[in-house]
């Protein structure tokens, strides 16, 4: 009995064996090697789109750094820095129009004088009516910073890296400020956009490093807005130190819209002229046709091309 | 003697065929889905909805909720009126989420309500970069969609204790499900600027996003 069961129960085996094979093979055919598509690496396209909305295309703003001493009120002392910016959301260009502190311009109301006695006289209003009325270009805001809230300010950013046209020394930086790129902290920063004595042709060339400041905060800016907070805290220290009569959601919108600025796009001119005195007072014959020249060419559209 | 031994081989055919009819299954679906619902075809899933309907209806996963927190105040802002912000600013965020992305009857080609929740003049220029802000690109060749991951973390500006303007840090990770091709993950990251809406409740008035498609490990048709 057990010789002849012996070969049944190979061949029902061998049979299993066949149908288990099969079930395999058709199971390898089938199911695919864990659903999971094996790559050695992966390369993906990131695509990114950026915009900010403003109610403006082209926004003109006056920039002043007051020189008021602690204590002092930042709006009836004189201006130290006059920059008009014109900025243009729509194709990230800009102009800075640096004029000269000691320009001897027409004050309304109160006769030929330096522009920047203007703030002292009337205030951020008077003084952007007398920018205007030597550029020819009305500003649609002005913005006024004393050196503390400069300081402020820069500090909320980081410190700033500008391009110096020349090198010079102060105590406030042992290793000196060098021809080209210099990174600078927020009183070293001050100091940069204050120095006159050290420069050439002093107010026309420390208003030409005002610019570079200028454009030195605006690359730091761009490099950090994407870190979160950054724009806030940033927003919330011009709030606090500067003055104007904007409200904080204008500034924001205002600030996010100014990241749009490509460094590369951003042009400054200052506006040149002759130096002498009026009694024992030194002052600046601004260039007012070249004052006007320029503004025809960036008034609509805050661009420059060729030169200034 | 040979009895048992034929029981086992049976059994152990029985299971191996029972592996092999499974295994199609569960490899489509994705190794960290195995147990989690199939989505249904033509039906967005960008918002919980609890139980299948119709008949048609398949077993899908649920659909990653809206996550909104507000995660930096500068100046001063009460607890309470954090909760409130992330709820109130929450919405245009999640307006834009299911009207650009994770809504709608897929296949989907229309697009056009994608820019509710946005300014006028940022909903004018999203709509130039609309294959990259909205899921119009795949659209037409989606059969659903399925929310991974939602979430926004604002950054507040309060000068006065109260918000004058928000940075969302968002990031929106979906699944794409597409009926003759392999699922793609979709990841849209970035910034969104909101502001405050005159009428009341809160608009984007800008955005720096970056969106990126890979097609889903685990999926396989």
């Amino acid at each position: 009995m057990s010789q002849l069961t012996a070969p049944r129960t190979r061949l029902r085996r061998a049979r299993q064996l066949l149908v288990l094979a099969v079930v395999l093979a058709l199971t390898a055919l089938v199911v695919p090697q864990g659903g999971v598509r094996q790559v050695p690496f992966s390369l993906v396209k990131v695509r990114t789109a950026s915009a900010v909305d403003h109610p403006r295309d082209v926004i003109w703003i006056l920039c002043l750094g007051s020189d008021a001493r602690p204590g002092q009120a930042m709006t009836s002392t004189r201006a130290d820095a006059i920059q008009l910016v014109g900025i243009n959301l729509r194709t990230g260009a800009a102009t800075d129009i640096g004029v000269p502190r000691d320009s001897f311009v027409n004050i309304p109301g109160h006769g030929r004088n330096k522009i920047n006695s203007a703030m002292a006289f009337g205030g951020p209003q008077l003084m952007a009516q007398a920018v205007g009325n030597l550029v020819g270009i009305h500003p649609d805001y002005v913005f006024a910073a004393g050196f503390f809230g400069f300081r402020h300010m820069l500090r909320a950013i980081g410190g700033v890296t500008v391009h110096s046209k020349f090198a010079f020394s102060d105590p406030v930086r042992p290793q000196g400020y060098h021809h080209g790129k210099n990174r600078l902290t927020p009183f070293q920063a001050l100091i940069f956009a204050r120095m006159r004595h050290a420069l050439p042709r002093g107010d026309f060339d420390r208003s030409h490093d005002q610019q570079s400041l200028m454009k030195g905060i605006l690359r730091e800016v761009r490099r950090k807005q994407d870190q979160p907070g950054f724009m806030e805290r940033g927003v919330l220290s011009v709030v606090n130190n500067l003055n104007t009569d904007l409200r904080p959601s204008e500034l924001f919108t205002l600030a996010q819209a100014a990241t749009r600025i490509q460094p590369h796009k951003y042009r400054g001119c200052v506006i040149n002229g002759s130096t002498g005195y009026v009694g024992a007072m030194s002052v600046v014959y601004p260039d007012v046709g070249e004052a006007r020249s320029i503004a025809r060419r960036v008034r609509q559209d805050a661009t420059l091309e060729g030169r200034c | 003697m040979t009895e048992p031994l034929g029981s086992t081989a049976r059994r152990l055919l029985a299971g191996l065929c029972f592996v092999a009819l499974l295994a199609p299954t569960s490899a489509c679906t994705g190794g960290d889905q195995q147990s989690a619902p199939r989505p249904s075809p033509s039906r967005s899933t960008g918002q919980p909805t609890g139980q299948p309907t119709g008949p048609a209806a398949t077993l899908r996963p649920r659909p990653a909720p809206l996550h909104v927190k507000v995660t930096r105040v500068h100046g001063r802002m009460s607890q309470h009126a954090r909760t409130v912000l992330a709820h109130v600013a929450g919405r245009a965020i999640s307006t834009y989420f299911r009207n650009a992305f994770l809504a709608g009857s897929y296949p989907r080609s229309d697009f056009g309500n994608a820019f509710a929740s946005f300014s006028k003049g940022a909903a004018g220029q999203a709509r130039h970069d609309r294959d990259l802000l909205t899921n119009a690109a795949l659209g037409p060749d989606t059969v659903s969609v399925t929310a991974k991951r939602q979430s926004a973390y604002l950054s507040v500006l309060a000068p006065h204790k109260v918000a004058a303007g928000i940075t969302a840090q968002i990031d929106l990770k979906f699944l794409a499900d597409h009926a003759h091709a392999p699922d793609q993950l979709v990841t849209v990251r970035g910034r969104l600027l909101l502001t405050r809406k005159q009428s009341g409740g809160w608009q984007i008035f800008g955005y720096h996003l970056s969106r990126s498609v890979v097609a889903e490990k685990g999926t396989s048709r």
